[in-house]
């Protein structure tokens, strides 16, 4: 109803606007306002029709019919020419993508099999189609005077752009179906493959038609020059372009939507002007980008995205606009005529081309569903016809508009009848996953009646993981750490959960002590976890814990090889208890596709070195296919340290690093909390009555409440955090008694001695802050509170908080600054944010701290507690923006969907991302 | 060595036109004060918050027709159409500025900005009206056309917004993004005035021109106020600078003003159609800004006559821009500091938008008001980067 309205009023605005300006006599005044009103209404338009499950690029043609100027004259004729204003630009932009879409590792995987079925389709449509309209000719009403050389041309340029196919629209179909299988990637090779023959024969056929209607007078050789200098020119102009562009990606990066914009002005002009075909110039320089230039030719698809729609769907309105329905009225039945014609000989191609290529023919019988659809390219190839044949182009034009738009509304539903058909669409549309963790997502144990009872993880971590293993299925294999957890698994040691609504399966894995002990509490964190924290926490390293974590990493993998079986199944790993999961289960699965995520940070690569077995744990983490870690910084220093200590080369460039046969990619993907569930929480009415019943639980009865939230452990900066409170009460005594700072610290690994160490010493200081700082009926200066809270409190209790302190002195990231910052939908409270946790990279409206500056430190929390209303509320609304676009969600399928586009990358990878353009 | 390989960004690595610079010196109470980066106080810097002025004005001279000629008058006229939809984006961006929410001292600063500006501005057009008799470069009716004119240019130094929305800003900065704000209204009334020499014609249009643009402001707040993808938002807001611009375009009215009418209304109702426009116009900005400089530079043409008025232009400019500063410190309100003349005296880019705004719908004279504010900022770029640079802290 908005949209209607929307678009009513832009009407009106248009129309007054003529109305009052009067006409538009020269000049480009009435260009913007046509473009403007264009976009606006064919995107209503285009979302209206697909409501009704049509596409949106009818939508877009209808709507330019009908507002210009042969229908409503909202548009004029002036100004339906000022809308060609995009044209030039449109159609190499759509060629541009149409090379973005072609990998070339891709296609030469079945490059045989697929190149003869092509050929033989497009071989057998154009002859059939060719001699339909030969025939045909004194009823097509294109021009019926042409005789001979000239009909020839004509027909030959008409058979090459009706044959031509979407690779797009193909695409956007599988996607919206979830279709996944041999039918659907079979189609898409042959259409992106099809597609750049046929952009070869049209310039050839261009170059025919030119010579044919005495557009040129040349003899053989000169002829046969200029077709070498137009396609040869064209592709080593592309190819010149696509060199030239993907270096300013990399050296520049700058202005990348306009420079894209120029390249395709550029290559538009420069093509016409120098006889080079445009298209095909467009298609080598997008082929160039994408296949030499992996990591540039994703920045530059980030950066169409941006621009390109919008010139897309003006290029399709001002088609529309140019429509001469006479002459469509006039060529309707025809149209429909050459549209069975056509279909008919695709469909003959495509039988005999499978039987000649040896393809599989039970998804050979409905691959021709796939090449009914029609776009961009030729809507751009009759628009190049068009201007350059006055005499009869437009009509090809209008004929060619109306065949798009029969085939816009019947390829999708025969591509969806024929994947369906094949079995593509019963395909489950994500295969399953193995998620593997030290840590489960639910712990049984019994309730005080005797019950058994699944508690829940509440991390952010576990809670995202375990909504995406509702979705998608699977198996999570975990250590069984509840006390009830043998009571509920069957023989397998596997349990359905979530309790109340099974949808994957807990594979428990029972460790006994004391290897659990070594491999847990020794290696995992008495070496590797302050080996990769910068503290004053020496390493421990024993021979015995190291033997003890291999063996539980090999056991590890043992289960998830049983789970995985034959499967392609994808397996992501948690963290550094489990960096030798994956060269286990590759002694058993060589070709397992496994992601982990290194939660800690990275050292630097002097201080890893200090790991006696350092080479090991860096050539298990090189068994996985995917690394990914928080910070760029981590992932910097990770490829350090393989370079160092294993002497191996690192493609920098694709972040990959090759090591024995095979590569791994390394990311870093910063991680962040279920947003929406704790806006959920905040939103709770039910939430107040918390709140006051933590007040009264903590007794806080002070006019500023500060808070932090920690797992008890040295490398949160406690007792930093400890003396800057006292600092600050020393130097501003005033807020004695005015000031109460909650810590929640939930002791963990207390068998560790420096853990048991950190527990004891902040008790102290605590006690010893309360008793300098006391202020008889004043609140207390700290409250301590030793047990976990439920999210609910926490998200009551940040909300109480007027700052929140994380003083972290090494952190991977904090999702304790996140989850605060998600709390405040309010947008007040202040935020103190150690510099030493990766939070801080992207919470720079924090106020950052350095834990080991007390009196900065100190400087801060003055700041933070006397910092003015308008400015607490711009920092956090600018933080709760930051952490808003980065949840779990996209964390963890950036992860996973990075880990299969190491597969499928090549062609559905680069096509799924151009879905939403009608090319 | 340690700590800093640990946060490299918490020092800024993209310092737009030292705003930002200043803004973080500020915040540190104990940092003494330090001077801006040369190129920084050139007008050379490239960032997300600013494009080197000077630089890309220089090059689309170069390369313009009175140049190199590789920007032929064929190609400025297929950008033609971009211009009043970057003027207007600029507007827009002026306008969410203003509006911004939680900005303290905004009425003052507006006080401030106006009277700084209006000054700069009648010194101005006085100097140019009083050194510049009819002759065969200009006709005698037009001389006070181009005076008040470039006296609206010449008035303005306000820029690209902060690449940070939430940033808070000084209040000697957003004064200055707020100097545009009367200058650009009365440019435009007169720019109506124009088309019939009828106060009250001219009235009637600017007035139904006004109601156009916030029709398109509320269509686009209409679509845009509930959660839909982002795709169909930046659809959306590119559809309303395109609407807004074309308005202006085709009455022949000022863009800016128009951009400006539509920002304050996106400002005012706020929520989810401001954030969206707002996170769009800074997507486009950048490169619209780049395509209007260049386009600019290439306008400009040379005479003995321009080039005097360019160093009119530059001498009274800067000459207002000091008063202006002193007074503005003496009045009442908010405490503006010492060194606000600093940042007052860079160009900035909304008198060269201003410029262009004029140079669309006039002839003639328009080409010697759209020379001189673009040579004119070049010379204020350099004087001011030439100001006591070592004082530009707050």
């Amino acid at each position: 109803m908005k949209q209607a309205v929307a678009l009513l009023l832009a009407v009106v605005v248009v129309l007054w606007v003529r109305a009052i300006g009067g006409p538009v006599a020269s000049g480009t005044a009435g260009a913007a306002l046509a473009i403007g009103f264009t976009l606006l209404g064919a995107w209503i338009f285009g979302d209206l029709l697909r409501r009704f499950r049509l596409p949106r690029l009818s939508g877009y043609i209808l709507f330019g019919v009908l507002i210009g100027p042969s229908v409503g004259d909202v548009i004029t004729e002036t100004m339906a020419v000022q809308l060609h204003f995009v044209t030039g630009i449109a159609t190499t932009l759509i060629a541009l993508i149409a090379g973005l879409t072609l990998n070339l590792d891709r296609l030469s995987q079945q490059f045989r099999a697929i190149a003869r079925l092509t050929a033989i389709t497009l071989v057998v449509a154009m002859a059939g189609v060719g001699l339909v309209m030969w025939i045909a000719w004194p009823w097509l009403s294109i021009a019926p005077n042409a005789g001979g050389l000239e009909r020839l041309a004509i027909v030959t340029l008409l058979v090459v752009i009706t044959i031509s196919f979407s690779p797009t629209m193909t695409a956007a179909v599988t996607t919206e179906t979830g279709a996944r299988g041999r039918l659907s990637e079979t189609v898409l090779t042959v259409v992106v493959l099809a597609d750049l023959v046929i952009l070869v024969l049209f310039s050839l056929a261009m170059l025919f038609a030119r010579v044919a209607v005495g557009a040129t007078t040349s003899d053989g050789v000169s002829l046969l020059a200029r077709f070498t200098w137009e396609i040869g020119g064209a592709v080593a102009f592309g190819v010149f372009v696509g060199a030239m562009f993907a270096l300013y990606l990399r050296y520049v990066g700058r202005e990348v939507a306009l420079v894209v914009i120029a390249v395709c002005a550029l290559l538009s002009q420069v093509g016409s002007t120098q006889q080079f075909e445009p298209l095909l110039a467009a298609v080598a320089a997008g082929l160039v980008i994408e296949n030499l230039s992996l990591a540039q030719g994703d920045a530059l698809k980030t950066a169409v995205q941006g621009t390109a729609l919008p010139v897309l769907v003006i290029f399709f309105v001002a088609v529309g606009t140019s429509l001469r329905l006479d002459v469509l009225v006039e060529s309707g039945i025809i149209v429909i005529a050459l549209s069975a014609v056509r279909l008919f000989f695709i469909r003959l191609g495509v039988a005999v081309g499978v039987r000649s290529s040896g393809l599989d023919p039970s998804i050979g019988s409905y691959i021709w569903t796939g090449l009914v659809s029609q776009a961009g390219i030729t809507l751009g190839f009759a628009a190049l016809v068009a201007s350059e044949f006055a005499e009869w182009g437009p009509r090809i034009q209008a004929l060619l508009v109306a065949f798009i738009a029969i085939h816009e509304l019947l390829g999708p539903l025969l591509f969806r009848y024929g994947l369906f058909r094949s079995g593509d669409l019963n395909a489950p549309p994500r295969s399953p996953l193995v998620v593997v963790s030290n840590r489960e997502p639910y712990l049984h144990r019994q309730d005080e009646r005797g019950r058994i009872v699944a508690a829940p993880a509440t991390g952010g971590v576990a809670v995202a993981l375990d909504a995406l293993m509702r979705e998608r299925n699977g198996v999570w294999v975990a250590h069984g750490a509840g006390p009830a957890d043998r009571a509920v698994v069957d023989k397998f040691d596997r349990v359905l959960v979530p309790p109340e609504s099974p949808s994957y399966e807990l594979r428990r894995l029972w460790l006994e002590e004391p290897t659990f002990s070594a491999y847990y509490n020794g290696f995992a964190n008495e070496g590797l976890w302050p080996l990769c924290h910068l503290v004053d926490v020496r390493p421990q390293f024993r021979t015995e814990d190291w033997a003890a974590y291999r063996d539980i990493n090999r056991r590890f993998a043992m289960a998830v090889s049983e789970e995985v079986g034959t499967s392609n199944t994808p397996v992501f790993i948690q963290d550094y208890h489990l960096a030798l999961v994956a060269p286990a289960l590759r002694t058993r699965l060589p070709h397992a596709r496994t992601a982990l995520f290194w939660h800690i940070p990275w050292p630097y690569p002097d201080r890893f070195r200090i790991c006696p077995w350092a080479p090991e744990i860096l050539s298990g983490l090189l068994a996985n296919d995917l690394l990914a870690f928080q910070l760029e910084r981590d992932r910097r220093n990770f490829l350090l340290a393989v370079e160092e200590e294993l002497d191996v080369e690192v493609e920098h460039e694709l972040s990959r690093v090759r090591y024995g046969d095979r590569s791994t990619t390394v990311v870093s993907v910063p991680i962040g909390v279920d947003y929406d569930r704790i806006q959920a929480i905040a939103a709770e009415p039910s939430l107040a009555q918390e709140q006051a019943r933590l007040a009264k639980l903590f007794k806080l009865s002070a006019e500023i409440i500060g808070i932090g939230v920690d797992r008890l452990d040295y490398t949160k900066g406690i007792p930093e955090r400890l003396d800057a409170l006292d600092a600050l009460l020393s130097r501003r005594p005033a807020l004695r008694g005015k000031l109460t700072f909650v810590q929640i610290g939930v002791p963990s690994r207390s068998e560790i001695e420096s853990y048991a160490a950190i527990e004891a010493e902040i008790g102290k200081r605590i006690s010893a802050i309360n008793a300098r700082h006391r202020v008889p009926g004043g609140a207390p200066a700290v409250h301590y509170h030793t047990k976990p809270l439920t999210i609910t409190s926490l998200v009551a209790l940040y909300r109480l908080a007027d700052f929140c302190i994380v003083s972290s002195l090494h952190d991977g990231m904090n999702l304790v600054a996140k989850e605060f910052v998600s709390a405040r939908d309010d947008d007040d409270g202040v935020l103190v944010l150690s510099r030493l946790a990766g939070a801080a990279q992207e919470l720079r409206e924090a106020v950052i701290i350095n834990p080991y500056d007390v009196d900065g430190f100190a400087d801060a929390l003055l700041q933070a507690i006397d910092m003015p209303l308008d400015e607490r509320r711009a920092r956090m609304r600018a933080m709760r923006r930051i952490v808003a676009g980065r949840n779990v969600f996209g964390w963890a399928s950036d992860i996973l969907e990075g880990l299969e586009s190491l597969w499928t990358k090549p062609l559905h990878y680069s096509v799924r991302r151009w879905e939403d353009m009608p090319v | 060595m340690m700590a800093d390989s640990f946060h490299p960004n918490v020092i800024a690595t993209d310092v737009p036109t030292g705003e930002i610079e200043i803004d973080r010196i500020g915040s540190t109470r104990s940092n003494p004060p330090r001077a801006l980066p040369w190129h920084v106080r050139f007008g050379l810097s490239w960032s997300t918050g600013a494009v080197p002025v000077v630089l890309i004005l220089l090059l689309g001279v170069a390369l313009g027709p009175e140049g190199l000629a590789i920007i032929t008058p064929g190609v400025l006229g297929v950008l033609d159409p971009v211009i009043p939809v970057t003027v207007a984006a600029l507007g827009i961006l002026a306008g969410l500025e203003f509006m911004r929410p939680a900005a303290p001292d905004r009425w003052p600063l507006l006080r401030n900005a106006s009277i700084e500006s209006l000054l700069t501005g009648v010194l101005v057009a006085l100097g140019v009206w009083l050194i510049m008799p009819a002759s065969a470069d200009f006709e005698a009716s037009r001389v006070w056309l181009i005076a008040v004119m470039t006296g609206v240019c010449a008035s303005m130094s306000a820029t690209l917004p902060d690449a940070d929305p939430d940033r808070l800003r000084p209040p000697a900065i957003r004064m200055r993004d707020f100097d545009g704000l009367l200058p650009s209204i009365a440019g435009a009334m007169v720019l109506a005035f124009l088309h019939s020499y009828s106060p009250v014609a001219s009235l009637g249009l600017t007035v139904q021109a006004a109601i156009l643009a916030l029709l398109i402001s509320a269509t686009a707040w209409l679509l845009l106020a509930d959660s839909i993808p982002s795709t169909e938002q930046r659809v959306f807001s590119i559809a309303a600078l395109l609407l807004v611009g074309g308005i202006a375009d085709y009455l022949s009215l000022s863009a800016l003003v128009g951009g400006l009418l539509a920002g304050l209304f996106w400002g005012y109702v706020g929520g989810a159609a401001r954030d969206c426009i707002e996170r769009d116009m800074r997507y486009l900005r950048h490169p619209l800004v780049v395509l209007m400089l260049l386009t600019a530079g290439a306008r400009t043409t040379f005479s003995t006559w321009i080039l005097i008025l360019a160093v009119a232009y530059v001498l009274l400019r800067v000459a207002g821009k000091l008063l202006g500063a002193w007074l503005t410190r003496q009045a009442p309100g908010v405490a503006i500091p010492e060194t606000v003349a600093a940042t007052l005296l860079p160009p900035g880019i909304f008198g060269i938008a201003f410029a262009l705004d004029v140079s669309s719908m006039m002839d003639g004279s328009a080409a010697a008001i759209l020379s001189a504010a673009v040579l004119g900022s070049i010379g204020s770029q350099l004087v001011a980067a030439l100001w006591r640079p070592a004082e530009t802290s707050e």
